[in-house]
């Protein structure tokens, strides 16, 4: 079975559903749980603190708000680099996403970060620039062209 | 579309929800609107699409959840088939065809290491398709989407 620290399962189960979009949206988790709006608000509080929530998130679809543009950027680093690049990868607005992973022989590839444009020029531009500022040279973009899933993880199913 | 109103207003608005009862209520004053008409213009961009959800984001590998970015070599001919097979399971969450030999792009989640090598190892089998990398999280730098409009 899963070991689930920190957090009792119900809770999760509680916090998966979006909010509802109604003047007082916590009270329906609140209810599922048998506590208060303010007790849920305050564990919430409290699971932002130790950082198993990032934060309570509005989240929109970038297709649709005009990031026409995006690709993977897979890139080489040297490991003892690779703390000091994802820092700088990190600064560069564009990027939303920028793990490190682990690299096969047939695919060397150990930093990945998310760029997001409106256009494919504009982010040739800042793959360019995030290229000179590190100084790798072995890296790829891999442009998105279609999104075949992108849905919301339900707890429930996973957990 | 949005319009340009539309898209000011988004910009005006937090992208964190406020941890109060009334949570639109404080949203309203920081766009200068009613609560009722910040209610209103979410449900708008609900229905538009633009507005995915609104809930916890959770740091997964906190609760326990193991995941992986993993990419496939799938001929063209075999696209379809395959898409369909990994796109079946609750824990893929996201999958994009990219411009690469390595075409299929997608996460998996799941609640045990044992679990999310099984759903791999399934995906293998059902598309006949073995060239397959697991690229596991080592660190994670950023993971945030903010968007200038």
């Amino acid at each position: 079975m899963t070991k689930l620290t920190k957090v009792p399962r119900k809770v999760l189960f509680a916090l998966t559903e979006p909010m509802a979009l109604v003047p007082e949206p916590y009270a329906e988790p609140a209810r599922r749980l048998g506590v208060s709006q303010k007790k849920l608000i305050a564990m919430i509080k409290d699971y932002e603190q130790q950082g198993i929530i990032r934060r309570m998130g509005i989240v929109y679809g970038h297709f649709k708000v005009g990031y026409a543009s995006n690709a993977l950027v897979v890139w080489k680093v040297a490991e003892s680099k690779i703390e000091k690049t994802g820092k700088l990868f990190f600064k560069v607005p564009a990027v939303t996403h920028c793990y490190a992973r682990n690299a096969y022989p047939q695919w060397p590839y150990n930093l990945y970060t998310m760029i997001h444009a409106k256009t494919r020029e504009e982010c040739r531009g800042i793959i360019e620039g995030m290229a000179r500022s590190s100084g790798i040279t072995a890296y790829k973009a891999l442009f998105t062209v279609k999104e075949f899933k992108k849905i919301k993880s339900d707890l429930r199913e996973i957990l | 579309m949005l319009s340009a109103r539309d898209k000011d207003l988004i910009k005006k608005i937090q992208p964190e929800f406020p941890l109060t009862e009334r949570p639109f209520a404080a949203l309203a004053s920081q766009a200068g609107l009613s609560e009722e008409a910040v209610i209103k213009f979410f449900k708008k961009l609900q229905r538009g699409k633009v507005l995915r959800y609104i809930a916890p984001m959770f740091d997964l590998r906190q609760i326990g959840v193991v995941s992986s970015l993993v990419a496939m070599k799938v001929p063209v001919r075999k696209l379809k088939a395959t898409v369909r097979i990994i796109n079946a399971y609750p824990n893929i969450s996201h999958n994009y065809l990219r411009e690469d030999a390595y075409n299929v792009w997608f996460t998996v989640s799941a609640a045990s290491e044992k679990r999310r090598a099984a759903i791999l190892a399934e995906i293998r089998k059902k598309s006949g398709i073995n060239d397959l990398l697991d690229l596991k999280t080592r660190k994670v730098f950023k993971s945030r989407a903010v968007f200038d409009l």
